[in-house]
């Protein structure tokens, strides 16, 4: 879990929050605990390369969010073509059988037979279907 | 899995990212926390190689996820007042960084054989 304590400053949480979420409740409290003890070995040192420090984890969070979520994104995407792929499959298939069916009036479909076509037309059709917050 | 099979599969991480190698290097004499991994390359390089939060956790990450690294679950050292999660080379992750030194040896063979550089010091 993050849990990001108050004094945690705004700055960092701010580009903590640009992470992919996973990423952030997994690594976020690692990273926080890196940013601090490198802070406080560097409590004696002057103001500009406390500021040196401060833009060097800005830029390397900056750049590594940006990894992260062209990373993610593909993965992402990569899973989503591979389950819409196998609804329209099923789908397919259900037309297919319903199709046979109706040409061949001799091979009328049995109960079992009718009840996996209407199992794959309605699984195809969750799979093929977008949830909340995904792009079409 | 045979010798062989498994320098393929190390082979198939290759080749790596300095910030990567620097990673397996200082795993390779133990486990240790995020930080412990930091000032270490820090340390061994001179100050030549700082490797920053994110790109440190997001190399280990996906390093974790090709099983090249492994997580060795919450401590608490007695010098400090937080427990911390440490991170260890899995066998594959050891063989991973030893074929990424022997690629770099040959590369720097092959860079010695053009007179790129010097010769090997004895």
């Amino acid at each position: 879990m993050t849990t990001f304590s108050p004094r945690t400053p705004k700055l960092v949480r701010l580009v903590l929050g640009v992470f992919p979420a996973a990423f952030r409740t997994r690594y976020g409290h690692e990273i926080w605990q890196c940013i601090r003890d490198a802070r406080r070995d560097l409590c004696n040192e002057s103001f500009l390369l406390t500021i040196r420090f401060w833009i060097g984890i800005m830029a390397d969070l900056g750049r590594s969010a940006g990894v992260e979520w062209c990373r993610s994104m593909s993965q992402q995407s990569y899973a989503l073509a591979l389950r819409r792929t196998a609804g329209a499959v099923l789908i397919t298939a259900a037309f297919v059988n319903i199709a046979y069916d109706a040409i061949s009036p001799k091979l009328r479909m049995g109960v079992l037979v009718a009840l996996l076509t209407a199992l794959a037309a309605v699984t195809g059709g969750l799979l093929i279907r977008n949830r909340p917050g995904e792009a079409p | 899995m045979t010798p062989k099979q498994g320098r393929s599969a190390a082979d198939s991480h290759l080749p790596l990212t300095p910030a990567t190698f620097h990673i397996l290097l200082s795993l390779f004499d133990g486990e240790r926390h995020g930080y412990a991994i930091m000032t270490e390359v820090a340390e061994r390089t001179r100050g030549k190689v700082k490797l920053g939060p994110g790109t440190l956790y997001t190399s280990l990450k996906r390093l974790v996820e090709n099983g090249v690294v492994e997580e060795t679950g919450e401590q608490r050292r007695p010098d400090d007042d937080e427990r911390r999660r440490y991170y260890k080379l899995t066998p594959h992750g050891r063989a991973v960084a030893r074929a990424e030194a022997r690629r770099l040896e040959e590369m720097l063979r092959l860079a010695r054989t053009k007179r790129l550089i010097g010769p090997q010091p004895a």
